[in-house]
């Protein structure tokens, strides 16, 4: 089944002449894994972000399981778990590793409705899983970028999206936590969930088992799978 | 003490608290014009509304619930900072206030629509103490029933986007609420008590709090330890009030930014890292 269907999308910045991504046409499969890789500029995040309704097109059409996202994206958005790049949190920051993981989780759900409390225990072993269970009173603003690279993967991850949209999880990460990284989406892909990671660091990954999409200068000048 | 003042310091605690716990988002989500420009607008409101011969209270009001209103499509509509936009309406309201002043043919009008930007405390009745309760009672109400979405804003705007919550009613729903409390707290107070309420307390326990929840209740003590301080140095130097408040609560700022054990740990590490 399609679970993502870019159909000749174009989109473009306020105040910039040229588009960012112009005539994508782009279709992922439910179960897939999406290496998106391509020089700095390349429009890598603007793809991302238009996939889930951050930003509009101002042509063309982006439909996600059978649904225009322009129109639904917040609804759209609660099945999908996005992981920001180099998201800066000042040390200031008046919340705890628990509270953003948790944000991630309520997300899921309209005003004034809750997750239940196995659904909140769950959230922890999503911690315990990371690494980041001991941090989980610490303010986020006090750890460093690794440590608050996996708090993103976690506040995407904690409510259990149909569509992992990723991207450079990997920067921040020494080689280990890189290599266990790589593992998880892999493993989460194996589950079933759909992954689309952007990503400079590609060569760790298990390239035979995914497809690899290479963007420059806005379009898409490489798709090919198994490699 | 006489009755009079004992309504002017419970007036003045209750526009502090309500001032502090929306000062909150006013200093997390950087609207710090938001109660200068609202108190302004609330300001040419009430200008008008004298010029047309009608009730100040509510020409404040529908002036500052407007600028709540167009303030968030204004600023997306222009592509602007929100803050951008707040000192465009800044300038704008008081230019239009000024204007009806001198429309006004009287000067005891002049005179009452001033006190809105400088307060008159000790003219405080028991009628607006019942709406300053109300009022607080209402912010209290609905942070509690919303309190997962606007913690989610407070955390950070673009991640609870990115995650799937709707943020602009809640976002407009904290514009609505500020310009409430200022239209109805700046007859009481004053425009430039307000401001001070509105940003200060809310300032200071962020030095001290790691969670979104103790925030609400830290500033509205800082906010309420600056109004009694500030009553008392009133009392004892025969200071002007609000200036007495806002003296206050600018050195419970500095102490927090001395004492604010965040500050503290950052400073260290920025020198760790220079060495």
């Amino acid at each position: 089944m399609r679970h993502v269907e870019l159909l000749d999308v174009s989109v473009a910045y306020e105040g910039e002449g040229r588009p960012a991504i112009h005539d994508i046409n782009l279709s992922i499969e439910e179960g897939e894994f999406v290496l998106i890789y391509g020089p700095n500029g390349a429009g890598k995040t603007t793809l991302l972000e238009t996939i889930n309704g951050l930003l509009k097109p101002f042509k063309g059409r982006v439909v996600y399981k059978g649904r225009e996202v322009n129109g639904n994206a917040h609804v759209l958005r609660r099945r999908m778990g996005y992981v920001v790049q180099d998201f800066q949190f000042d040390p200031l920051s008046p919340f705890t590793v628990e509270d953003l993981i948790m944000m991630g989780l309520n997300a899921k759900y309209g005003p004034l409705r809750y997750p239940s409390h196995r659904e909140r225990k769950k959230a922890f072993d999503i911690m315990d899983m990371l690494g980041i269970l001991d941090l989980a009173q610490r303010p986020v603003g006090k750890l460093s970028g690794g440590q608050q690279q996996k708090v993103l993967l976690g506040y995407s991850l904690v409510k259990d999206p149909e569509l992992l949209l990723l991207d450079e999880p990997l920067s921040h990460l020494d080689g280990d936590a890189r290599k266990y990284v790589i593992k998880l989406m892999e493993k989460l892909n194996k589950e079933g969930k759909t992954v689309i990671v952007v990503s400079h660091i590609y060569d760790e990954f298990s390239l035979h088992k995914i497809r690899l999409v290479k963007m420059d200068s806005g379009r898409i000048v490489g798709d090919q799978k198994g490699v | 003490m006489s009755d009079l003042l004992k309504l002017a310091i419970i007036a003045s605690l209750l526009a502090g608290a309500s001032c502090s716990i929306l000062g909150v988002f006013v200093v997390r989500m950087k609207l710090t014009s938001v109660g200068f420009a609202t108190s302004h607008a609330a300001f040419a409101g009430a200008a008008a509304s004298l010029f047309l011969h009608s009730n100040p209270l509510t020409g404040a009001l529908v002036a500052s619930l407007l600028m709540a209103i167009v303030l968030g499509p204004l600023s997306e509509k222009a592509k602007l900072h929100t803050e951008i936009i707040l000192g465009v309406i800044f300038n704008l309201s008081l230019a239009l206030g000024f204007i009806f002043l001198s429309l006004s043919p009287s000067s005891a009008f002049n005179r009452s629509v001033l006190s809105l930007l400088w307060g008159s405390v000790l003219g405080i009745t028991y009628d607006d103490i019942v709406i300053l309760v109300s009022i607080f009672g209402i912010i209290i109400g609905v942070i509690l029933l919303f309190f997962k979405e606007f913690e989610a804003l407070l955390i950070s705007r673009r991640l609870a986007e990115a995650a799937g919550i709707d943020t602009k009613p809640f976002f407009y729903i904290i514009l609505f609420m500020i310009a409430i409390v200022v239209a109805v707290s700046l007859r009481l107070v004053g425009g430039f008590l307000i401001y001070t309420l509105l940003v200060i307390p809310p300032a200071s326990a962020l030095q001290f709090c790691n969670r979104i929840k103790s925030l609400f209740w830290v500033a509205p003590i800082f906010s309420m330890f600056a109004v009694l301080g500030g009553v008392l140095l009133s009392f004892k130097f025969d200071f002007p009030l609000g200036s007495s408040i806002a003296l206050l609560s600018g050195g419970i700022f500095f102490i927090s930014i001395l004492l604010s054990p965040k500050g503290r740990k950052y400073r260290m590490s920025l020198r760790r890292c220079a060495k």
